[in-house]
């Protein structure tokens, strides 16, 4: 798949929020928060409760204290936030709360233990957060517009997990159903902390004026997200786990091959489409970004879904001639907006899908492959790559690297940037041209073992071709050094299969985005409608 | 000792690995293998912090032999595969444990039986320095060890207990990989070249 289509997509209800929220739905999770000590600036510790019902309990113990405004980043190299949280398998005691309380607001420079399931921090959205404590605290609800504009209280600016920092390893959770899915425990963090932000908006407004305050309108609550300021972090997870990219892509094509198979559509499967549909219009309406070319995509995708609209359902597989249309008349996000609508009603579907999901990212080489077969794959699944022009040092003027301020991803300029010595290994075109290079030299007849004893520096572009072979959505089909890589297109395939939406781009390498907008809240994940949130709207 | 996870070793014994020269491919098949003898119970970090030390200068180092190792034997199911004169070999048998048939790798005073992905028997005899001839075959399959089976399941439940020193030398190998700060860097390298504090 290629760049340009990954950084088009949308959520779909695949997306791993959305099956977190049906699961809690379904087994009837419950969400309290047993300690909230904040004095009246909101600085102290709170302790919120995801009890599945079925014997597991987990805790985001959550610090929230005073940052000087000339200290707030939400760079991966700051060092100070207005919270910090962790999520703890089971319910901590008062020494787990005393240990955390030292460790966990320094972040990365602490030390976890496998208690710890996942590290976070959040700065809050200074425009915001203000108006709502200010309105609240004097009777009012605060501006529609306003919440609208940015979407959150607080935006996460890291969410860690899987061992880091000494936290407890996947292996330790992932048999358990409730934590299977990629990201779970991510997604369960944050849907944590947003319960932790309306809490604390309101608490401090009702600490400014008890006998005033009133509390904020539901339908405001649920129209407040998590926001998330996501850079180049990101980049180097998806190219180390190509698996479980491609699982992801393949359940999400493997759904929509199922819709587009039906061969009719009922009414009531037609009317929600169309009430999907309205809704995705006002959607969209409001996303407005500063962002130049995003901007313009956006409007593009306005008149896309007005030619949605006007587009009547075929009677014969209506959702594969919808399909087949979009991809002639639609802008990339215009089809890809399509493919979320076509999935939401058909929950059941698709849904077990999302089990499909994870990965195991062991892959060991097939030693016994001829060259000639190798060389075949490379033609078959990396034409692209073979394409590509290296003489020109516009298609390898990117580099990635690892910077020595708290190992932060970046990307450098490879001529103007000197003293770069150690690259991220995503020179994949580069790297593929090089390995058909010697291959062309070499007799088809040999073993890659036999080529690899005298070329071990391949055994990784090797691995990955061999891979790709296996999975055709394993590898991304763009030069990712080449001088129109957008980085920012990588972050929002990843972040739409985590659920977030609202892209908010801030260069090509930086994005704000909203998590839960829309969500159920937490006294709300029983309700019967619980899992319709995909595209939320303004309260009015 | 220091507690670390089971990620927290693979992703330093792979940039590790990088900073002492390993190309990407190796570094990252060394860090599975470091990872596999570690969560079996095993002391690892000394040796690889050893084999890093001099790459270039161990002769036959398991770095560089190890991922071939596993190849041959899967080309020539049948074996044996020898290894003449290989210098610390003890990394190896984590280079094998990718192998999905049951695979036993001996040399004198020491004998690796995997089966599973797991370390079924091991048997040691301390105090041999010299050049051994490495030998890897597969065998029938072996029930698993209580022993070693404790080890695997305990460890991310409670992480791996590594030896500081050698645990250091391996941050350090790893820090090696790393671009210094630079103003131009800080602003322009990510994020989006301002201090985003809206």
């Amino acid at each position: 798949m290629r760049l340009e289509r990954m950084g088009s997509f949308f959520p779909t209800r695949l997306s791993f929020m959305r099956t977190l929220i049906r699961r809690m739905n379904i087994e009837k999770w419950a969400i309290s928060a047993p300690r909230f000590d904040l004095d009246d600036d909101g600085y102290g510790v709170a302790v919120y409760e995801a009890d599945t019902g079925a014997g597991e309990v987990y805790s985001l113990v959550c610090f929230s204290q005073y940052l000087d405004p000339e200290r707030r980043t939400d760079r991966v190299i700051a060092e100070e936030w207005d919270a910090t949280f962790t999520l703890f398998d089971g319910r901590p005691g008062e020494g787990d709360i005393r240990r955390l309380a030292e460790t966990v607001p320094k972040q990365e420079a602490g030390r976890l233990s496998a208690s710890e399931l996942c590290l976070a921090r959040a700065n809050k959205s200074l425009r915001l957060f203000e108006h709502i404590a200010s309105r609240l605290a004097s009777g009012r609800q605060p501006d529609v517009a306003a919440v609208n504009d940015v979407g959150y209280l607080m935006r996460t600016t890291a969410v860690y997990g899987s061992g880091k920092f000494g936290m407890a390893d996947r292996d330790k959770y992932a048999e358990r159903p409730a934590l299977s899915g990629p990201f779970t425990v991510e997604m369960l963090s944050v849907y944590l902390i947003r319960c932790f932000t309306l809490d604390l908006v309101e608490h401090v407004a009702r600490r400014r004026d008890p006998d005033a305050f009133v509390p904020l309108k539901p339908a405001l609550k649920r129209f407040l997200g998590i926001g998330n300021a996501t850079g180049l972090g990101m980049a180097p997870f998806l190219m180390g786990h190509p698996i479980l990219i491609n699982n992801w892509i393949a359940a999400r094509e493997e759904a929509l091959a199922r819709v587009r198979s039906l061969a009719r559509a009922d009414a009531g499967t037609t009317a929600r489409f169309t009430e999907l549909l309205t809704r995705t219009q006002q959607h969209v309406a409001e996303w407005n970004v500063a962002d130049e070319r995003q901007m313009t995509r956006i409007l593009r995708l306005r008149e896309d879904l007005v030619a949605v609209a006007e587009h009547a359902l075929a009677d014969d597989h209506p959702w594969d001639a919808l399909y087949v249309w979009a991809e002639a008349a639609l802008s990339l996000e215009g089809q890809e907006i399509v493919i979320s609508l076509m999935l939401e009603p058909q929950g059941a579907l698709i849904d077990d899908l999302a089990d499909r999901m994870a990965a195991d990212e062991t892959a060991p080489i097939d030693p016994a492959m001829t060259l000639g077969d190798l060389r075949a794959a490379i033609a078959k699944h990396y034409a692209w790559a073979l394409d590509i022009d290296f003489s020109n040092p516009f298609n390898d003027q990117k580099i990635w690297y690892a910077s020595e301020k708290k190992n932060e991803p970046r990307l450098g300029d490879r001529y103007n940037e000197p003293g770069i010595e150690h690259e991220m290994p995503f020179a994949i075109a580069r790297d593929v041209q090089a390995l058909d290079g010697l291959l062309a030299d070499a007799p088809a007849e040999d073993r890659v073992a036999d080529f690899l004893e005298t070329q071990p520096d391949y055994r990784y572009i090797l691995r990955r071709v061999q891979t790709t072979a296996r999975l055709p959505y394993a590898e991304i089909r763009s030069n990712l050094i080449g001088g129109d890589c957008l980085p920012i297109d990588l972050l929002r395939c990843k972040l739409s299969f985590f659920g977030a939406d609202k892209y908010d781009p801030r260069s090509d390498r930086w994005t704000r985005i909203t998590m839960y907008q829309g969500a159920p809240l937490a006294t709300e994940l029983h309700d019967p409608d619980a899992d319709d949130w995909l595209f939320p709207v303004m309260p009015c | 000792m220091l507690m670390v996870s089971l990620n927290e070793i693979q992703v330093t014994a792979r940039k590790a690995a990088q900073g002492c020269g390993l190309v990407y491919g190796l570094a990252e098949e060394a860090a599975v293998a470091a990872q596999f003898l570690a969560r079996s119970g095993l002391s690892v970090i000394p040796l690889l912090a050893d084999l890093l030390e001099d790459v270039e200068g161990i002769q036959l180092n398991p770095l560089i032999v190890g991922p071939s190792l596993g190849d041959r034997l899967l080309l020539d199911p049948a074996g044996p595969i020898t290894l003449r004169g290989v210098m610390a070999p003890d990394l190896l048998p984590g280079y094998l444990s990718v192998l999905s048939r049951p695979v036993r790798i001996s040399w004198k005073g020491a004998a690796y039986s995997m089966d599973g992905g797991r370390i079924c028997q091991r048997d040691t005899t301390p105090g041999h320095r010299e050049p051994v001839d490495v030998v890897a075959e597969f065998i029938e399959p072996m029930p698993p060890s209580p022993e070693f089976g404790t080890a695997w399941d305990k460890a991310p439940t409670h992480g791996v207990a590594v030896e500081p020193e050698p645990w250091r030398r391996l941050q350090q190998f790893a820090a090696k990989i790393l671009v210094p700060e630079s103003e131009y860097s800080r602003l322009h390298g990510a994020g989006a070249g301002f201090i985003d504090r809206d």
